[in-house]
């Protein structure tokens, strides 16, 4: 039983020797072969091996010179945390392990002394039993400078965007309110030295008419003609900048209720047009005032430019399209040349005779204005002597679903 | 009745001091106009004014004065224990949401906005003599 015994053990050892060593090959293959470095040392800080990645990364080329411990380690390299603050031997990858920290993906620049290079490793690592009772510390290390340059360059162009846009969004936001405040004081000064022309050019007429002749006196109406289309100027030009400085807030806006409140302001001056008015009962969403404003203009061009028609006709119509309402006011009136239509909508830019058709040419631009603030649309079609259409794009109203619960929950 | 208490005019721009005059002139008024041509001028009266001295009916009072703004100036005026409870009627060219707002917290009575149209100014005059020196109970007038 003995020698069997013996006999057995002796089989089995030579076998697990075996077996072992087949076991060491394929680690060394798999660890001569692996692109991380690895490194690994006994518990007292002696460094056992370094496979040919781990040499590579820490330049060094000759086997012999391969460091043996960690004190030998730091004669040539500085270890520093990625924000560049310098650790003491102690605080180095190793030496924690050995302390019994694991560790995981610890990234840390290192700089090599004599060779005045740096890069970025991350350290991974942790104290492993091995046989014989004998415990090693395994260290892996992985060369990340470049995913960490691409990171920073990153996060320093996001940085520098950020701040660039910033930096424009100020200047514009700066710009464009001192062009709305300079449209505002200029419109609004002018008024003083208006009242001046107006009330005085007044008081001649009434107090020296006498003294004037026919053509005097036609001096003095024109005087007051002017006057009266710059007052109507500024006033639309303070409408205008008013529009651009308040703030529109959007809600659900029932048309079958807005529209026709809205066209009895027109009542007296659409007597002489035939108004078809098609609108269902949809909700957008808009602001109210800013809405009014696009459609009191709309439909006062309509009214102006039809009024000579033999039977003039204004036709509102709002229909759903994907989202969206369009309201459309068309008119059989005079029309445009669309070869004009990217004027159309700019300020202070007619396209008949003042004579004819008076207005202060602000009008399709507040149109444009206020669906823009809006976040709305508007375009046209038209042709000349053919009437004109005036499309209005804007969101239908759907109500957020979230603020059901909340309407419910409060009530 | 405050007939014969005179109007103050608080009003920089000597045109529309002179329109003003002659609107309200058109009227025959009986109320004097007195005016002052700047909000320094107009602090002064307030600060110098003493018991016995001639109150106005109402204050007539624009926004853009020569060194102090109309708006410092009602405030002025409402801190006053006397002078501080005359009607204040803002007469201005500002139809501006914010002037008007900041003008009505300080206490004023009316904001009015000047009319470019020469008929139209004098038929605000016309209004403010009729209403604020005619109907309106002051608290320096005594019941006849």
């Amino acid at each position: 039983m003995q020698w069997l015994g013996t006999n057995t053990d002796v089989n089995d050892q030579r076998s697990e020797k075996k077996a072992r060593r087949a076991t060491e090959k394929q680690l060394q293959v798999v660890m001569e072969s692996m692109s991380e470095g690895l490194v690994i040392s006994d518990s007292s800080g002696k460094l056992l091996h370094w496979n040919p990645a781990a040499l590579r990364m820490h330049d060094i080329s000759n086997a012999e010179e391969v460091l043996t411990n960690l004190r030998s380690f730091a004669r040539l390299y500085e270890l520093s945390t990625v924000e560049g603050a310098v650790l003491p031997i102690e605080h180095w990858p190793l030496a924690r392990i050995l302390g019994g920290e694991q560790l995981h993906d610890l990234e840390l620049r290192v700089r090599r002394l004599d060779r005045e290079w740096t890069r970025i490793f991350s350290y991974s690592g942790a104290i492993l039993q091995c046989g014989d009772d004998k415990d090693l510390a395994f260290m892996m290390i992985k060369d990340i400078t470049e995913r960490k340059y691409a990171e920073e360059a990153l996060r320093d162009a996001k940085v520098n965007l950020e701040h660039k846009v910033n930096e424009r969004t100020a200047q514009l936001v700066a710009k464009s309110k001192e062009l709305e405040n300079f449209c505002y004081s200029v419109s609004h000064d002018l008024r003083a030295p208006l009242r001046g022309i107006a009330g005085y050019s007044r008081l001649l007429f009434e107090s020296y008419h006498e003294c004037l002749d026919e053509e005097g006196r036609s001096f003095l109406k024109n005087i007051g003609v002017a006057t009266t289309h710059m007052s109507s100027l500024i006033e639309d030009l303070l409408s205008y900048s008013k529009l651009e400085r308040q703030k529109l807030s959007t809600t659900a806006v029932r048309l079958s209720s807005f529209l026709p409140q809205l066209l009895d302001q027109f009542k007296d001056s659409i007597e002489n047009a035939r108004l078809t008015v098609k609108v269902d009962d949809l909700r957008i969403s808009a602001d109210p005032d800013g809405l009014a404003i696009a459609l009191r203009n709309l439909i006062d061009n309509a009214l102006k430019f039809s009024r000579f028609a033999p039977e003039p006709a204004i036709e509102i119509l709002a229909q759903p399209a994907d989202g969206y309402c369009i309201l459309s006011v068309r008119d059989n009136g005079i029309g445009f040349d669309m070869r004009f239509y990217h004027k159309i909508f700019e300020i202070f830019q007619r396209l008949h005779r003042a004579e004819d058709y008076p207005g202060t040419g602000i009008g399709l631009a507040m149109v444009h204005k206020a669906m823009e603030r809006m976040g709305g649309r508007v375009w046209a079609e038209s042709e000349v002597g053919g009437g004109a259409v005036f499309y209005l794009e804007l969101p239908l109203y759907s109500t957020p679903t979230a603020v059901i619960p909340a309407v419910s929950a409060s009530g | 009745m405050n007939t014969t208490l005179p109007i103050l005019l608080i009003e920089g721009n000597p045109m529309d001091v002179d329109l003003t005059q002659r609107a309200f002139i058109r009227h025959n008024l009986a109320n004097p106009l007195e005016v002052m041509r700047d909000g320094q001028e107009a602090i002064d009266f307030v600060a110098g004014w003493r018991a016995g001295d001639p109150v106005p009916s109402v204050i007539l009072l624009d926004l853009k004065l020569p060194k102090i703004c109309g708006l410092e100036v009602l405030r002025v005026i409402r801190a006053h224990p006397d002078i501080g409870t005359v009607p204040v009627v803002v007469l201005t060219s500002s139809a501006e949401d914010d002037d008007i707002r900041k003008a009505y917290l300080l206490g004023a009575n009316s904001y009015i906005v000047k009319p470019v149209d020469f008929e139209k100014f004098i038929d605000v005059a016309r209004q403010i003599e009729l209403y604020w020196t005619v109907l309106n109970m002051h608290s320096f007038s005594k019941p006849a």
